[in-house]
């Protein structure tokens, strides 16, 4: 599914973010490394506060201070970390945009969507307040906004909410962005909706080829439209793959976790099934693996933190962070 | 999931809100609501007679406000003069219809002022902090310690006497409330999620200013003017009555009072119409103003 491997649009290294509290630093991310290709989607998954959110806020360095971004975020031979606010700024929206998750509070309540839509336009590709107005209600058709002149001209509390998370789409996506982060679109919307905005984002994905990063906590999202996964936890990357590898085949006992937490219609289960125990604080971090309270196989070596390697005698992308590589031995035999 | 992608998705699958909402734009909405308002609608009419009065005054008042003819002094009311003369003979309707332009411009021009001043480092210091709002808090707290009317006594004092001054005076004694409001304000919208989209979208700092945040202020700063005009309305009228306020003979109600006041026992008329004048003024503003806060308060929008 990926493209070439020389693809690779954005590439974030070892990803350090911590805020600076009053006893020191918390770390809300500890060493996150990610790419994207062209056309890939990515999808980040985790629960809440597993700091896939200032992942995502790290790379648009919307971090808010008092914070310490360390690490490199390389795009277009460029590290983000390095360039200005001025050379930021004609990134944000432009080569990179982001959705949120609030569809409801992220458009202003006292300008028409046409107006914050083509604002955009304005800034970015210097079009003058007729064009830009006409580029906006082409997007706006683009993601399927009925009658877009008339809409265009509408403010957002005249909008539901799946309508106003199209219109956020239509806003990041106006200048063809190559890099396109969506911050759990779906999770304020109702599951029809959400079935819209998901196949609404990879439609326009294939036709401007931008990659896509795609945060959420929900599994049934992620498995829809990621070309690769990534599990995060407490900060980390805890395992890494392609779709069919990790959905298939999870080996962190975490992935395990979590897939076997999802609520299935058509099994017949007395109770739901849980991950016992709550995520770290992360001002309280335990040595050593960071799941290593919650996991049911830890020992003394999981006291020690893993790297996030292949697994013992297999190639393929999939990678975890795990001594135990493979937790539990499935049918076929374990390495 | 099975959801068409062609592009054509069937009607159905779009959301529920297409159908024609009855609602037009924020202001237009206020307008609606304010309209309802029957005392408001009478404040809007007392308002509209006094700055038409105001700005045709030359064609509307009787007689030259300056001209005496002290033969005809301090008469009452009468067919003649119809609110009577003061000491020098002059027709007192002309007067009050020409000290309406000084009473709404001094109104119109120090708000200006004040708002000015105070919207900008008002958003400032909301929307930078730190040191920049430190800095703009400490003087609005030093402004806000003074007195007001001696702290315009104070200025006029160092500015001398004339409309110009007044201006000024007024504006440096007001724009405190504007910079408070719009700071507490820039404060909180700053950390809305809109803001955060627009810095996503690539905006810059002054730009979310201008174009996100202070559109979202407007009716904050609408009501404060409304509301802060009869104030300096009521502050000229007693700058005038003191002596340091807008000069003889330019009529400004609150000199008429002044020199009203040694003819109060005998001859009353002469001081009660400008007061009454500057009454209805303030009391139309302060009515306008009220109804205009209600209308535009987001928490009473249905």
């Amino acid at each position: 599914m990926s493209g070439a491997p020389s693809g690779v649009l954005l590439d974030v290294r070892d990803l350090k973010t911590s805020f600076v509290m009053r006893r020191g630093a918390v770390r809300a991310v500890d060493g996150v490394s990610l790419s994207v290709e062209r056309g890939e989607t990515l999808g980040i998954v985790g629960e809440s506060g597993c700091g896939k959110s200032v992942t995502a806020l790290s790379v648009m360095r919307l971090v808010a201070e008092p914070c310490r971004v360390e690490g490199e975020i390389l795009y277009g031979g460029a590290d983000l970390l390095k360039l200005s606010m001025t050379e930021m700024r004609k990134i944000r929206g432009n080569k990179i945009a982001m959705i949120f998750q609030e569809p409801m509070t992220s458009l202003n309540p006292v300008l028409t969507v046409g107006t914050q839509i083509s604002e955009v336009l304005r800034l970015h590709e210097g079009l003058g307040r007729r064009e830009a107005m006409e580029r906006t209600v082409g997007m706006l058709a683009s993601v399927h906004i009925p009658m877009p002149d008339k809409r265009a001209r509408e403010y957002p509390h005249q909008m539901s909410g799946g309508m106003r998370q199209r219109v956020m789409i239509a806003m990041a996506l106006c200048c063809r962005p190559d890099v396109l982060i969506c911050d759990e679109p779906t999770t304020a919307l109702d599951v029809t909706i959400q079935a819209q905005i998901i196949s609404l984002i990879e439609e326009l994905k294939s036709l401007t080829g931008s990659a896509v990063i795609m945060i959420t906590h929900d599994l049934g999202v992620i498995s829809e439209i990621s070309d690769r996964i990534a599990v995060m936890y407490a900060g980390r990357i805890v395992e890494e793959g392609t779709k069919m590898e990790l959905l298939t085949d999870p080996l962190h006992p975490y992935t395990v976790g979590l897939l076997n937490a999802v609520p299935r219609i058509d099994r017949d289960l007395a109770e739901l099934r849980v991950i016992p125990g709550m995520v770290p604080n992360p001002a309280l971090m335990p040595e050593g693996c960071g799941f290593r309270p919650r996991c049911g196989h830890a020992d003394r070596v999981c006291l020690r933190m893993p790297e996030l390697l292949p697994p013992d005698g297999r190639r393929g992308q999939h990678r975890v962070r795990c001594w135990k590589r493979r937790a539990e031995p499935s049918g076929d035999g374990s390495a | 999931m099975p959801v068409p992608t062609d592009g054509n998705m069937p009607d159905q699958m779009h959301d529920m809100s297409t159908g024609e909402s009855a609602s037009g734009g924020f202001f237009v909405d206020s307008v609606v609501r304010m309209s309802g308002n029957k005392l408001v609608i009478l404040s809007l009419l007392v308002l509209a007679l006094l700055i038409v009065s105001a700005i045709f005054a030359p064609w509307l008042a009787p007689y030259d406000p300056t001209e005496q003819v002290l033969a005809d002094s301090l008469q009452g009311p009468g067919r003649k003069h119809l609110l009577g003369t003061d000491e020098m003979g002059r027709d007192i309707l002309s007067r009050i219809i020409y000290g309406a332009r000084i009473s709404l411009s001094v109104g119109f021009v120090s708000q200006l002022i004040a708002c000015s001043i105070g919207v900008l480092l008002g958003s400032l210091a909301g929307y930078y902090g730190g040191l920049a709002d430190t800095v703009v808090s400490r003087a609005i707290e030093i402004f806000a310690a003074f007195p007001e009317l001696l702290f315009a006594i104070g200025i006029m004092f160092v500015l001398g006497p004339g409309v110009i001054n007044v201006f000024i005076a007024l504006g440096l004694l007001s724009w405190t409330q504007y910079a408070r409001l719009v700071r507490g304000q820039v404060m909180q919208l700053r950390e809305m999620e809109y803001t955060q989209a627009c810095i996503v979208c690539g905006g810059s700092n002054a730009r979310i200013i201008v174009r996100h945040l202070l559109p979202n202020c407007m009716s904050t700063i609408i009501v404060l003017v409304t509301l802060g005009i009869p104030g300096a309305i009521l502050t000229e009228a007693s700058l005038s009555y003191i002596g340091l306020g807008v000069q003889p003979p330019t009529a400004s109600w609150g000199q008429m009072i002044s020199t009203a006041q040694q003819y109060i026992s005998f001859y009353p008329y002469y001081s009660i119409t400008p007061g009454v004048a500057i009454i209805i003024t303030v009391l139309a503003f302060n009515i306008f103003g009220d109804g205009l806060r209600d209308a535009l308060d987001p928490r009473l929008r249905d």
